[in-house]
């Protein structure tokens, strides 16, 4: 039933446009994830569908009715705010409640669903104390059972991670994906943070300046990105600037700045196209001969070390070496770089530049 | 800087506490030519205008006079905090450090404690002195019981009516905070605190008695009077907490399905209880103890605070000082509520 629809939506505030022209289609039971840098419109699409604001221009639709003049209340959504909001005069069993409670429902559900839902979360001992004596990540569980116990079908979730601990963050975001999921809700998540989008959703929308820019899966966002900002948003990766040299049915050669030729996958451009490549940091090695470039710093990131190199071409290239021969290398070094052609995705090269086309802004 | 303001307003529009001080200096009822306040000429001159009409002219000049130059003080002094930009940016490290340290920081805390006891505190428990060492005389005390009982039903409608009109009124405010209308509002409901209540009272006059020109219900008149300069007390107190409070908290009460009442009875409303108690308890006790405004619109009134007055012109000291004794129990236990209240609502 809560199959989300956005046709053509817009919202403006005053001269600002908050969103443009959003088509949108959310099936039943899908967990959809809106992904963005601060200030690209996420928070705004999601208040619209909430009801909390109403679009300037467009249509939202929720289960195939158009919501236009349907207050809030009146909407069946779970709305799950970044500041958790939990009522602070209210214990943890009243907070749940709460939506049952205003909805008159029967005495025995009243009694029964909030305790289920905050059994679900397993903080059913925590019931009779008041928000302000629980952790923030609890906090934010009872407001996920609360607005569970309100028996939405359609959840809204506005930055519901980012308020928490790096490590509380973690571990709730797997609990999110398998609650919604084992009651099979439809849930429409927003975060500027792309590793939270990735592990959470079936599928990311990624939006900038009020925009959609991109929607796909998780993974093919991240491997066969069709944007360059996409690219560049979603996982880490070095963009190169360079023309096309030669097009070929297993490869594009491409020449770079300092003159040196790079391969990258085959692609549609014509010889003499200004293009961008993209590669990611972990697809790069050093290699007996390819780009050559100066080790500038080295960082320690666990399992693996990423060097930054400065390649002749003037531009800056990321790569990650295993730990133990992460050793062989220190700064000033010489190095060459090469990945294999597959590895490479070509662009077209913006008319603004490559800053201005990934910029958050 | 807020308190700066609500001080000289306080101290501008001040009429009973000038007039029964004065009234003690110079041992007799108040005439023309005596050191006087803007609002202790007002009353004056209202009681004189009863039976020379010619006075009225001069009395709206001396309110108006008094009303304009409360405003202008208030935007000189909002002009003043713009241009000088309290707290200044400028820091002065050798004297700032020698200040902060050793005996400055204990004198500065001794004078402020000897200041509260010396200026404020004894001079108003004074009174109990008094009573206990001067001499009982023949206590009538059916007038100041009667004023007592007038003075409590004033104030308690004034308050019921506060309460329920300013609440609206703050929750359109405080939600409508970029609205132009709401903008204006904010600043107009402040004006009657401004502005001496005498001058206010005499205006208010003015237009009550152009309604009701017999004054047939004189405590109608007083109530709506005193209803003037309390409104803003609820409104600003309410406003303040409301704005204080997250918009989420309602938006989660709307999204879990409650009605705008409910998200309002159930959500808002326990959260800015406390400031609703402390505005009503503040708006009570202005009334009980408002003098100036009082005997501008009705000039035979009949309140406890005015009832002091007359008791003070006649020389009536003894009584006068039960009264005053009686009057500070209740505010002091007024104070204590509202102390309580506006605790509870930190936690």
């Amino acid at each position: 039933m809560p199959l989300v629809e956005l046709r053509g939506v817009s919202k403006r505030f005053g001269k600002v446009v908050a969103s443009s022209g959003i088509d949108l289609r959310i099936e039943d039971g899908e967990y959809v994830t809106i992904l963005g840098p601060s200030g690209c419109g996420k928070t705004t699409l999601i208040r619209m569908i909430a009801g909390i604001l109403e679009p300037s221009e467009g249509q939202v639709l929720i289960g195939g009715r158009d919501m236009k003049g349907i207050p809030i209340e009146e909407r069946d959504i779970g709305y799950v705010f970044q500041n958790i909001a939990l009522f602070p005069h209210l214990n943890v069993l009243e907070n749940v409640s709460y939506g049952p409670v205003v909805k008159d429902v029967s005495d025995e559900e009243r009694q029964a669903v909030p305790k289920r839902y905050l059994e679900l979360v397993n903080l059913l001992d925590r019931m009779r104390m008041f928000p302000s004596a629980l952790s923030g990540g609890e906090q934010q569980k009872v407001a996920l059972a609360r607005a569970l116990a309100s028996g939405a079908r359609l959840l809204l979730l506005d930055e519901p991670l980012s308020a928490l601990d790096a490590r509380v963050r973690m571990d709730l975001r797997y609990e999110l994906r398998r609650i919604t999921k084992d009651l099979g809700l439809t849930v429409l998540h927003v975060t500027h943070d792309q590793e939270e989008a990735m592990t959470v959703s079936d599928r990311i929308v990624l939006m900038r300046s009020g925009r959609i820019v991109e929607t796909n899966t998780p993974e093919m966002m991240y491997r066969a990105p069709k944007e360059l900002f996409t690219a560049n948003f979603i996982g880490e990766t070095n963009l190169l600037d360079g023309v096309v040299v030669a097009s070929e049915d297993d490869r594009t050669v491409v020449e770079v700045r300092d003159g040196s030729k790079v391969e990258a996958q085959p692609s549609r451009f014509e010889p003499g196209d200004a293009v961008v490549i993209s590669v990611r940091p972990e697809r790069v090695h050093a290699e007996e001969k390819g780009l050559r470039a100066i080790v500038r710093s080295i960082s320690f990131m666990g399992t693996y070390i990423r060097i930054t190199a400065e390649a002749d071409s003037e531009d800056i290239m990321g790569f990650d070496v295993r730990v133990p021969r992460g050793r062989d290398f220190n700064v000033g070094d010489n190095v060459h770089l090469g990945w294999s052609k597959q590895s490479a995705l070509v662009f077209p090269r913006p008319p603004g530049g490559i800053a201005e086309a990934v910029k958050l802004e | 800087m807020t308190g700066a303001i609500l001080c000289f307003a306080r101290s501008l529009s001040e009429t009973g506490g000038t007039i029964i001080a004065l009234a003690t200096l110079y041992g007799r009822r108040m005439v023309e030519g005596d050191f006087q306040t803007g609002p202790t000429l007002i009353g004056l001159w209202k009681d004189a205008s009863v039976t020379d009409p010619s006075l009225v002219p001069a009395l709206s000049f001396v309110s108006i006079l008094l009303i304009i130059l409360a405003l202008v003080l208030l935007l000189l002094l909002k002009l003043v905090i713009i241009k000088v930009r309290l707290p200044m940016r400028k820091v002065w490290p050798t004297p700032e450090k020698l200040l902060s340290r050793g005996l400055f920081p204990k004198l500065k805390d001794s004078s402020a404690v000897l200041f509260l006891l010396l200026i404020v505190l004894v001079p108003s428990f004074f009174i109990f002195t008094y009573v206990l060492t001067g001499s009982p005389a023949q206590a009538d005390w059916g007038p100041f019981v009667d004023a007592l009982v007038i003075s409590f039903v004033v104030a308690s409608a004034v308050t019921l009516i506060d309460l329920v009109t300013g609440i609206p009124l703050a929750l359109y405010i405080a939600k409508n905070r970029s609205g132009r209308l709401s903008q204006m509002l904010d600043v107009l409901v402040n004006v009657p605190l401004i502005v001496p209540t005498a001058a206010l009272g005499f205006s208010l006059g003015l237009f009550w008695s152009n309604i009701d020109p017999n004054a047939s219900a004189p405590i109608l008149l007083i109530i709506l009077a005193h209803i003037a300069f309390t409104y803003p007390l609820v409104v600003r107190n309410v406003v303040g907490a409301v704005e204080g409070v997250d918009p989420a908290f309602e938006e989660t009460a709307r999204t879990l399905g409650a009605r705008p009442l409910q998200s309002f009875r159930r959500v808002l409303f326990p959260m800015i209880k406390g400031s609703i108690l402390a505005g009503a308890i503040m708006a009570f006790t202005r009334s009980l103890g408002e003098t100036g405004a009082t005997l501008a619109v009705v000039a035979n009134a009949n309140t406890a605070p005015v009832y002091i007055v007359d008791l003070v012109n006649e020389q009536s000291y003894y009584l006068a000082a039960m009264a005053c004794i009686i009057l500070i129990i209740i505010s002091y236990v007024f104070m204590l509520l509202l102390r309580r209240f506006t605790r509870e609502e930190v936690v």
